[in-house]
């Protein structure tokens, strides 16, 4: 696959998730009331499904404006892309540490697939949880708020990951 | 250069991290109403302001005890001054059956509403019939006079205030007793017009002037303002324009005035009116 080949299918694969973030999933986080607040998180598996070829830094970048097109659907200015930046230093950190001894195949890409189920269950959940802990962290703003930032935390993270593994399947990228 | 290059290079994804979370907390905080309440209110904490206004309610909490305390003592004592000046004020060959029976009782009351932008002002006090205050009764306060109640029901009254233009009031110099009625033009908060004033009666400036008593609603000699200048001369007769010993606009503490005979002097008004 060449680059413009790749960039066309990210953008489709990108809004792909965004429309399901957007048009079906804010409706369930307005409905739910119980308990905790629940948001539930698609979108985010488009920047952990990036190659490892592209520099954490270019990543971080997609991510912000990724997360940045997810706030201007959803009314919340900066708080999914303050997020998203955050996931993105945390998927440079997770696959530093997760490299194999041999280092990176150039063509690798972090999906389950290529990692393994576990590694990438493993990889995934560290970056979701991330991403939901600096949301709400963001969302709420104050750390007076603590337990209800964990509360909601918690079950958006277990029900996102539920979603993200079976979507994971289908927008999984070939190369 | 070429170190900046380099440094970039490896601090680059550092770099470009707090660049971009830069940005979104600062979307963050200018985009939405609640996160910049938040912000703004932990700069405060910061530097100590909400400490300090919290001491203050507080204070404002203990202090409203004391006030009305405070309020109390003082209705208490404008009565006996009232009532001393009435009997140093009697010729002494005047026999008096009942110089203990108080001519006005004092109401004390906050202002809890005011205007005074308005060509006819109003003010709202938290007294009310409940308390005693009845339609027409005058309100002061410690500087001077500042309005006639004209609404009230069981726990508040309406209060026309002296910035009214619908407002007249006697009055007369402290010094020469000349009297006219005091109005206001609606032009300035500070300033109230002493009107009617004949050519040959001459008002130094910096005079005081005083209610009059000529009417049952405010007492006599409650203090209004001083002359500061003649504001008209129509050839028969002046104006004075009068500088208020109270500022309107930071009304707070009033009293209203209740004339204890007004009954007995209204019933004979009213035998004239019916003959």
């Amino acid at each position: 696959m060449n680059n413009q080949q790749f960039v066309y299918t990210s953008l489709l694969r990108f809004m792909g998730l965004a429309a399901i973030q957007v048009l079906l999933l804010r409706q369930f986080a307005l409905n739910s009331g119980f308990m905790a607040s629940i948001y539930v998180f698609v979108y985010p598996l488009f920047v952990f499904l990036l190659p490892r070829r592209i520099p954490s830094w270019i990543v971080m970048i997609i991510a912000f404006f990724c997360g940045l097109t997810i706030d201007i659907f959803s009314d919340s200015m900066g708080v999914h892309a303050s997020a998203s930046v955050m996931s993105a230093l945390a998927r440079s950190i997770v696959l530093y540490y997760l490299e194999p001894s041999g280092g990176y195949n150039e063509s690798f890409v972090p999906n389950s697939r290529q990692m393994g189920f576990t590694q990438f269950l493993v990889y995934v959940s560290i970056l979701l949880f991330v991403h939901v802990l600096w949301f709400f962290s963001m969302e709420i703003f104050t750390p007076v708020y603590i337990v209800d930032i964990l509360k909601n935390t918690i079950f958006s993270f277990l029900i996102s990951l539920v979603l993200i593994l079976p979507i994971q399947l289908i927008f999984n990228p070939r190369d | 250069m070429r170190r900046l290059l380099s440094l970039l290079r490896k601090y680059g994804t550092a770099v470009t991290f707090l660049a971009l979370q830069g940005i979104s907390v600062y979307l963050i905080v200018m985009k939405n109403s609640e996160q910049k309440a938040i912000f703004v209110s932990s700069i405060k904490r910061v530097f100590g302001d909400v400490h300090e206004v919290a001491d203050r309610l507080y204070d404002i909490k203990d202090s409203r005890k004391q006030q009305e305390e405070l309020r109390a003592s003082v209705e208490e004592l404008k009565e006996q001054v009232f009532l001393l000046q009435q009997r140093v004020a009697l010729p002494s060959d005047t026999l008096q059956q009942d110089t203990s029976m108080a001519l006005y009782t004092f109401i004390g009351a906050r202002v809890i509403k005011n205007s005074v932008d308005l060509q006819h002002n109003f003010f709202t006090i938290d007294r009310g019939t409940r308390d005693g205050v009845q339609k027409h009764m005058g309100v002061i306060t410690n500087d001077g006079v500042v309005g006639i109640v004209r609404e009230v029901n069981s726990k508040y009254a309406l209060v026309m205030s002296v910035l009214n233009r619908s407002f007249i009031l006697s009055a007369r110099s402290k010094k020469s007793g000349q009297f006219g009625p005091v109005v206001w033009t609606g032009e300035d908060e500070r300033y109230v017009t002493l009107t009617d004033i004949p050519q040959h009666v001459r008002l130094n400036l910096a005079d005081t002037i005083q209610t009059s008593g000529y009417s049952s609603i405010f007492p006599k000699g409650v203090d209004i303002g001083t002359i500061v200048e003649v504001k008209e001369d129509n050839g028969a007769s002046k104006k004075y324009s009068v500088k208020l010993f109270e500022d309107m606009r930071g009304l707070e503490h009033v009293y209203v005035v209740n004339y204890v005979d007004k009954d007995k002097i209204e019933e004979l008004e009213k035998l004239l009116a019916d003959e």
